[in-house]
């Protein structure tokens, strides 16, 4: 060989070895290929000399953890390491992302939500909740640190190769876990279920460029169609003797009340502050991962309406659906403690579930528990009760910048253009949230006060928690509400939930000065009509002693879909249950329809749209995949939607409104149509309105999915995907056809949109229960599976019973593997 | 000749060990050292056929083809790259390794040997 051929050959050596350095990720072995590795689940002996005695694992078929422990902390330490075990991704990214420090992973496309969870005060209230924990509640903060000691013995047993795929891509390591990321979490979740601050920015927006008037007929205090009837609690909103008329307050005189007003909020004109509303608003939007809360259905049956004479609970939380899923199916076994359920990934206990004797349900009340302040503001200080204080600043650094953070007596100034600045008021930054107790003793229940107990210590964010014993049921709207005391304009004084736009910080009597008492919250415990339910609807009707003036309620569609059926009922089973929780009937849908044909059946019409006419004229307003009236009939309303509200919000910058997905815009159509069918909205005639809508609708149809209408099927332009947490597309499952819309109780929702197909599924019911504690029987579904692995046949067990609407038997799942744990 | 064999083999066992337990691609250099009695050009060649089988049983002994496809795939459409790129280039560099380095104390030897 010559010389320089040599040297040739060891500069290429050198070359080659150097930029191989970069690609050890594709190693055949222990690179990224690894991940389709160890897939199934194995009976195993593991020896982790933390724990105090032997634990075992029993993981069935349809990839629910049974774990059984003599004690607490071998149970949490045990359950941290199992979750670990197959979600460590997901739960360390979760946890990054609520502790703000996501940019550490994922560089500066981090930073703005870093910067978001930082302006919410996610990381601050969660250090302050475990300095309360630690000195007040030792055993609970013993529990989480067990878990966080057992996420951490699985991540010391790791080498490179085990870890999972996305820390491989991201080219990270696994950190230590601790309490402080499981209460961040916590407090993320809070935060994603916590309403009142940006709804009363959007209330402001929309009435900043319109008028009280249409403010009100677009986003009024009480959904349309609202009455005692429908409201979680059943009747006029007297609580315990304790009412509006009580104290001498007429209900509608108060909520005739414009209450955008300056003797409301403080504010006299809301126009000059549009643009310091939208940077807020933005200044808080989490671009990265978004845990979206569109709603959720929980229902509780007494048992003197149930068939078998059982109390029977109904529950599925609405939340973002993403692969994997936020929860983990679980069985909870030590001592004094038997639980099954969910647990969120990432924190211990489990949230929604069951015991022997109890169970449970969570849905969000959509009354505030948050409110937006306007700020006068002059350098370091702010004006509040006719001082200059000082503004408290709070620092943190991401990517090597420090970044400071102003707070007023109200929160932290999430936007301020120097002299003006919105502030976010949050219970959370003031009150430990002693919710992650009150979990442990809903797991720990064993009898219907119990639960009881376990309501009064949940306070942050408010839910309707939806309880079962074998005796009892009742439905309790639990949480810290902040109370403003208001003059009305006839100079009574009353407590009042919340605002309808942003409230004046400068002046001490709008600040919040107390809670609503935990006996007057909204509840209903074995009410006479054998059912309560709360789908997010209204707490209470009118006279509620302490008025939800920021309630920012979803529309009753899925509450009108519950009543419809239940109130027609003499006694229901089991069964029923299933049925109404997978129900795709829309009941806004059903209610319309009416008006519409009658408006349609005198029109001269195209053949197609004589063929689309008969589809609806006969459908029951359910949105099955393989039905052509769903198509239609959504279509139309989105055409409505077009030809009306959007020529109108668009051009204000309001197109927000059309944009949600439970809006309030079919009821609105249903209320004009039914009171107002000259209103502006219709151009001045519903009729002609309805015939010019479905005339462009069936065009549009046509010119999309051609004229067959056989392939207009609601499954071809209604379709799911389950996102990766990551926004990774390829690590995506879908998209599939997918039932129900945003009023059916197996929801499918979309906004009014124009698109064929329509916008992808990404929100819904993130699991299903259907629970009789008293004949031991458990109907449950969710779609997901255990493991993150997107190549194990585990990752995603359950999505296909899911897409089918079919549910598991929880009594009859066989196991597949033994996992011993000893010390 | 036998002692070929046995050097052959030592290549390919430390080929193994070092994609199992030490991944970088600079460790080859080490698996090429055993085929310097093989003349330079012969050993380039044995050495990069070798890191190609070597990695090739690696993957076969540990996965099932289905599953690597399908991750390969979904790789793939996150990077851009094509799944047979992302499959065949650690191995490739890997074998190249090998190989130059086979040839190099191939070369290195047989000056020494001729010298003597």
């Amino acid at each position: 060989m010559k010389v320089w051929r040599f040297i040739v050959l060891v500069i290429l050596l050198i070359l080659i070895s150097y930029i191989g350095n970069s690609f050890t990720l594709l190693n055949p072995y222990s690179g990224i290929w690894s991940s389709a590795s160890n897939l199934n689940y194995n009976n195993e002996t593991i020896v982790i000399p933390s724990l105090i005695s032997n634990v075992t694992i029993k993981i069935d078929r349809y990839s629910t953890a049974h774990i059984y422990a003599s004690n607490m902390h071998d149970l949490m330490f045990a359950q941290g390491y199992y979750v670990a075990s197959q979600r460590l991704f997901e739960m360390e990214f979760f946890g990054l992302v609520a502790a703000g420090n996501v940019s550490s992973w994922v560089g500066s496309l981090g930073l703005k939500s870093d910067i978001a969870v930082h302006l919410i005060g996610i990381p601050q209230n969660a250090l302050m909740n475990l300095n309360f924990l630690k000195n007040n509640y030792p055993s609970i903060y013993s529990y989480l640190q067990s878990y966080s000691d057992g996420v951490n013995a699985y991540i010391s047993s790791l080498n490179y190769r085990d870890l999972p795929l996305e820390f491989k891509l991201l080219n990270v390591n696994p950190y230590q876990y601790s309490p402080y990321y499981i209460l961040c979490f916590a407090q993320f979740m809070a935060w994603s279920l916590t309403h009142g601050f940006e709804d009363e920015l959007r209330s402001a927006l929309i009435y900043a460029k319109t008028n009280f008037t249409f403010a009100n007929l677009l986003n009024p205090i009480y959904p349309y169609f609202t009455n005692g009837n429908v409201t979680v609690m059943p009747g006029d909103g007297s609580i315990n003797n304790y009412s509006l008329t009580k104290q001498g307050i007429s209900p509608n005189y108060v909520f005739s009340l414009n209450w955008y007003d300056e003797w409301a909020t403080g504010v006299k004109n809301y126009s000059k502050l549009i643009n310091i509303i939208n940077q807020s608003l933005e200044a808080i939007n989490d671009p990265y991962f978004n845990v979206i809360d569109a709603g959720s259905n929980s229902w509780i049956i007494t048992s003197n309406f149930s068939s078998t004479h059982t109390p029977i609970l109904a529950n599925d939380p609405h939340l973002t659906l993403y692969s994997p899923s936020l929860w983990m199916p679980l069985q909870l076994v030590a001592s004094n403690m038997n639980v099954t359920g969910w647990s969120l990934v990432g924190i211990p206990g489990i949230l929604i579930g069951h015991t022997e004797h109890t169970a449970w349900g969570l849905t969000t009340s959509f009354g505030s528990s948050s409110n937006a302040y306007i700020e006068k503001l002059n350098r370091n200080m702010y004006y509040y009760n006719g001082s200059w204080l000082p503004l408290k600043s709070y620092n943190f650094t991401l990517l090597g910048k420090t970044y400071t953070i102003n707070y007023t007596i109200h929160g932290p100034i999430v936007y301020s253009n120097g002299t003006i600045g919105i502030s976010l008021y949050w219970v959370a930054q003031n009150v430990p949230m002693t919710t992650v107790i009150s979990e442990f003793y809903l797991d720990n229940s064993t009898s219907f006060n119990d639960l009881l107990k376990a309501a009064q210590l949940w306070n942050i964010p408010p839910q309707n928690i939806a309880i079962i014993s074998d005796n009892n049921a009742g439905i309790i709207d639990a949480g810290l509400y902040p109370l403003i005391k208001e003059t009305l304009p006839n100079n009574k004084t009353l407590h009042v939930i919340g605002a309808r736009a942003p409230l004046n910080g400068s002046l001490p009597n709008f600040s919040p000065n107390s809670y609503v008492p935990f006996e007057y919250l909204p509840k209903t415990i074995n009410p006479n009509r054998g059912f309560a339910f709360a789908p997010n609807q209204p707490d209470a009707w009118i006279n509620y002693p302490y008025p939800f003036i920021g309630g920012y309620w979803v529309s009753n569609g899925r509450a009108y879909d519950i009543y419809l059926y239940l109130s027609k009922k003499s006694s229901v089973s089991l069964q029923d249950m299933v049925n109404l929780q997978t129900s795709v009937f829309d009941s806004w849908s059903y209610m319309l329809m009416p008006y519409i044909k009658q408006t349609l059946s005198n029109m001269n019409m195209s053949k197609i749209e004589i063929q689309a006419y008969n589809e609806i004229i006969n459908w029951d307003s359910t949105f099955k995949v393989d039905e052509i009236a769903p198509t239609i009939y959504t279509y139309l309303v989105s055409e409505m939607v077009n030809m009306s509200l959007n020529k109108i919000l668009k051009p204000l910058g309001l197109d927000f409104y059309t944009g949600e997905s439970d809006s309030m815009i079919p009821s609105l159509f249903l209320y004009l149509a039914k009171y107002d069918p000259n209103s502006n909205i219709f151009n001045g005639n519903f009729s002609k309105f309805v015939r010019n809508a479905f005339e462009q609708a069936i065009n549009y149809l046509s010119s999309k999915l051609g004229n067959n209408i056989n392939n207009w099927t609601w499954g071809n332009v209604h379709k799911i995907v389950f996102y990766n947490p990551l926004g990774l597309k390829p690590l995506s499952l879908g998209p599939y056809p997918m039932y129900g819309d945003s009023f059916s109780l197996a929801p499918g929702y979309i906004p009014y949109a124009l698109d064929v197909p329509l916008p992808y599924v990404t929100l819904g019911s993130s699991l299903r229960m259907v629970a009789d504690t008293k004949l031991q029987t458990f109907y449950v579904v969710f779609p997901g599976g255990s493991t993150e692995n997107f190549l194990s046949q585990y990752f995603n067990t359950q999505i296909n019973l899911w897409l089918k609407l079919e549910y598991i038997n929880q009594n009859l799942s066989s196991i597949i593997a033994t996992w011993n744990l000893k010390p | 000749m036998k002692k070929y064999y046995l050097m052959v083999v030592l290549s390919a066992a430390i080929a193994i060990l070092l994609i199992i337990y030490y991944p970088r691609i600079y460790a080859a250099i080490i698996a090429g050292i055993p085929l310097l009695f093989i003349r330079s050009r012969h050993a380039f060649i044995l050495g990069f056929l070798l890191g190609i089988l070597v990695n090739i049983a690696v993957f076969l002994l540990s996965y099932s083809i289905g599953l690597i496809s399908k991750l390969a795939d979904t790789i793939s459409a996150l990077t851009g790259l094509p799944s047979i790129v992302l499959l065949i280039f650690y191995p490739l560099l890997f074998s190249l390794v090998i190989g130059i380095s086979a040839a190099i104390f191939s070369e290195i030897y047989f000056r020494i040997k001729k010298q003597k």
